[in-house]
């Protein structure tokens, strides 16, 4: 028979850490066309975080997303970036991209505030224009201030920055300090079905609630929860890397090391918390790892909520669940469930 | 991978005369899911394959005079998309649906599944329920045999290099006999079965059980029957009772393996739950079709 249960895992996650070095640098330089030039040593690794890193530039510079041409992951040519680790990039290399777009807007600001009779600070960048707060039609294209900063001040909008989260020394007798520059916070919930003759447990519901700061590109925040949501299951019931006794991999494929399918997957809902870091780049903290944090838990949590056992071992096999509900009722500590919770099973 | 020749085949007669000619350096190419696989693993790949895919007379799902004949080349999902499976025999549907992917039912084929002869393969079970038979040809002509002896070990049956299967038969009394087939794997997509089990039988009027057949997969050199279970449900009053012994005593007839999968206990526990849950599963099939081949 089928048994229903849901489970609750709360999780919080450092971003930003500060006991050792651990800086991004990028440049940034507009172009007489108008567009600009990213330049940065994150990698994407199909998160989308280069999309991000345009977007930051983008609005800094009061241009379209699609106006900013990202190089990235270049070492000849690409400034320093500590890498696409710790869920960094878009709250390290985040705050780098926005502070080297701002330098290139204050040479701009500078050239465009005698072109307009006003002092740099009375101006704005916005819909591809630098124009006077508070009286938009008095505006130049950015595009004509950039071709007049470079041809004819002599003075090319390009800004250089890096960003390092301010290192702070842990006391070596306390082992305490600020090992961290913000945190995240998530709660995720999940619903299972498990199979009480044969402990196969199917995820049929995951609720994914986080704070990441500001969302940036809220569509790549529900792509990341969702991934991460996809690890946790395999993290929860599937995934082991097995050894024989000379230590070599049993299963060294795709065949035996089982992954989640997408027919494994449940039904996701994403609910992103609205919440502002004053420390990221637009109030951006990050998303990435913390994804896959409570997924297990929840899930684990579930299981002993439908079937009143618990697995005290990653991951939950059906083999393992079989074993505990066993275990349970020989014990007859833990009551099974009543008929409530009971829902068909495949033949009446 | 090494380099072969390839050689292609017009039809199964012609098949025949190039693996006698080629025999025994020869490998068949069907569908290739499994074969390509060990070539790029195997060190020794053979000189020649014989490419059958072009043999139209190996492909096709028919209703024959001696019941429903499937060509060794139809792909597991020509036999899904059969209108004459899907409506006489849907085990067979269930069972192609668990194979592989899509790519890989797309162009895995059911010859090339019971050639293979792994022993966790979908589609032996519910074939070995419902008593098919198949036909292997060579040198001295076409003959045929019970599917039960067409396996002989895991990667083994009983085709010689210069022999080719060339169709499997569903005998006629029992297309449409109420069937189910049931596959536990580590996941829902893309595995290998831990256990699958499928079971036919017939309802008599009375209630009570008329040729019960039960076949395991996944836990024996090859896919078996559970004869006892069968004996100790033919005749015997349809109650979730009898199903359950009758899935305790398949448990005992299989000799399953512990491995990094599974231990063979739970393996057995799996037998006994999906052995009553096949049972259960065609018993509520049986008012959904015609018993033509009833007694």
């Amino acid at each position: 028979m089928k048994r229903r249960g849901r489970g609750i895992a709360c999780m919080w996650y450092p971003i930003g850490f500060t006991v050792a070095a651990n800086p991004s640098a990028a440049t940034v330089k507009v172009n007489e066309d108008g567009t600009a030039t990213l330049l940065t040593g994150t990698v994407e690794t199909g998160q989308g975080s280069l999309t991000v890193l345009a977007q930051i530039a983008a609005e800094e510079l009061g241009v379209a997303t699609e106006d900013v041409h990202v190089v990235s992951a270049d070492t000849d040519v690409t400034p320093m970036d500590t890498g696409a680790i710790a869920s960094r990039t878009t709250y390290v290399t985040g705050n780098a991209t926005r502070l080297a777009a701002e330098k290139a807007k204050a040479i701009l600001f500078n050239v465009a505030a005698p072109m307009l009779g006003v002092r740099p600070d009375q101006l704005e960048a916005r819909d591809r224009k630098i124009q006077v707060k508070r009286f938009p039609q008095r505006q130049l294209p950015i595009s004509q201030v950039a071709h007049h900063a470079l041809f004819v001040k002599g003075d090319p909008p390009i800004g250089s920055a890096s960003f390092n989260p301010p290192t702070v020394a842990m006391d070596p007798e306390t082992g305490q300090g600020l090992p961290f520059a913000t945190y995240v916070y998530a709660t995720q919930i999940a619903e299972v079905d498990v199979d009480d003759e044969t402990g196969e447990v199917e995820v049929l519901r995951i609720v994914a609630s986080h704070d990441c700061g500001t969302a940036i590109n809220p569509m790549l925040v529900e792509g990341q929860i969702e991934g991460g949501i996809s690890m946790g299951i395999g993290l929860a019931l599937q995934e082991e890397i097995l050894f024989d006794d000379k230590g070599r991999q049993i299963n060294p494929n795709l065949t035996n090391y089982i992954m989640p399918t997408s027919l494994d997957m449940p039904e996701i809902e994403v609910d992103i918390v609205p919440s502002y870091d004053p420390t990221g780049p637009f109030g951006a903290k990050g998303v990435g790892e913390p994804t896959s944090v409570p997924t297990a838990a929840a899930i684990l949590n579930a299981i002993h909520d439908a079937v009143g056992a618990r697995v005290h071992s990653l991951p939950a096999t059906a083999e393992k669940v079989l074993a505990a509900i066993k275990e349970s009722r020989v014990q007859g500590t833990k009551q099974l469930p009543g008929t409530r919770r009971a829902i068909a099973g495949p033949a009446a | 991978m090494r380099g072969f020749k390839v050689v292609e085949a017009r039809d199964a007669n012609h098949a025949v005369a190039l693996l006698a000619e080629l025999a025994p350096s020869v490998k068949v190419l069907a569908g290739g899911t499994d074969l390509l696989v060990d070539f790029k693993h195997a060190p020794h790949a053979p000189e020649v394959v014989l490419d059958i895919t072009r043999a139209e007379d190996l492909k096709g799902v028919s209703m024959t005079d001696a019941g429903l004949r499937i060509g060794a080349l139809a792909t597991h999902t020509d036999i899904m998309r059969s209108p004459l499976v899907r409506e006489s025999l849907p085990a067979l549907v269930d069972a192609a649906h668990t194979i592989g992917a899509v790519q890989t039912r797309n162009l895995g084929t059911l010859g090339g599944n019971l050639v293979t002869c792994v022993p966790s393969m979908d589609s032996g079970p519910t074939l070995v329920a419902l008593e098919a038979r198949v036909t292997v040809a060579g040198p001295g002509g076409r003959r045929e045999l019970p599917l039960t002896e067409f396996f002989v070990g895991p990667r083994k049956t009983v085709l010689k290099p210069d022999e080719l299967l060339v169709d499997i038969i569903i005998p006629k009394k029992n297309v449409g006999k109420p069937t189910d087939f049931l596959k536990f794997g580590l996941r829902k997509g893309q595995a290998l079965a831990l256990v699958n089990v499928a079971s036919s039988l017939w309802v008599d009027p009375k209630k009570t059980f008329v040729e019960p057949r039960i076949a395991l997969g996944a836990v024996a050199p090859t896919v078996i029957r559970a004869p006892e279970a069968e004996a100790y449900l033919e005749g015997k009053k349809i109650t979730p009772e009898a199903m359950s012994e009758a899935g305790r005593i398949a448990a005992g007839e299989a000799r399953p393996i512990s491995d990094f999968r599974a231990s063979a206990q739970y393996r057995r526990d799996l037998i006994a739950v999906l052995t009553r849950r096949t049972l259960e599963n065609a018993c509520a099939r049986v008012q959904d079709v015609r018993p033509g081949g009833s007694k």
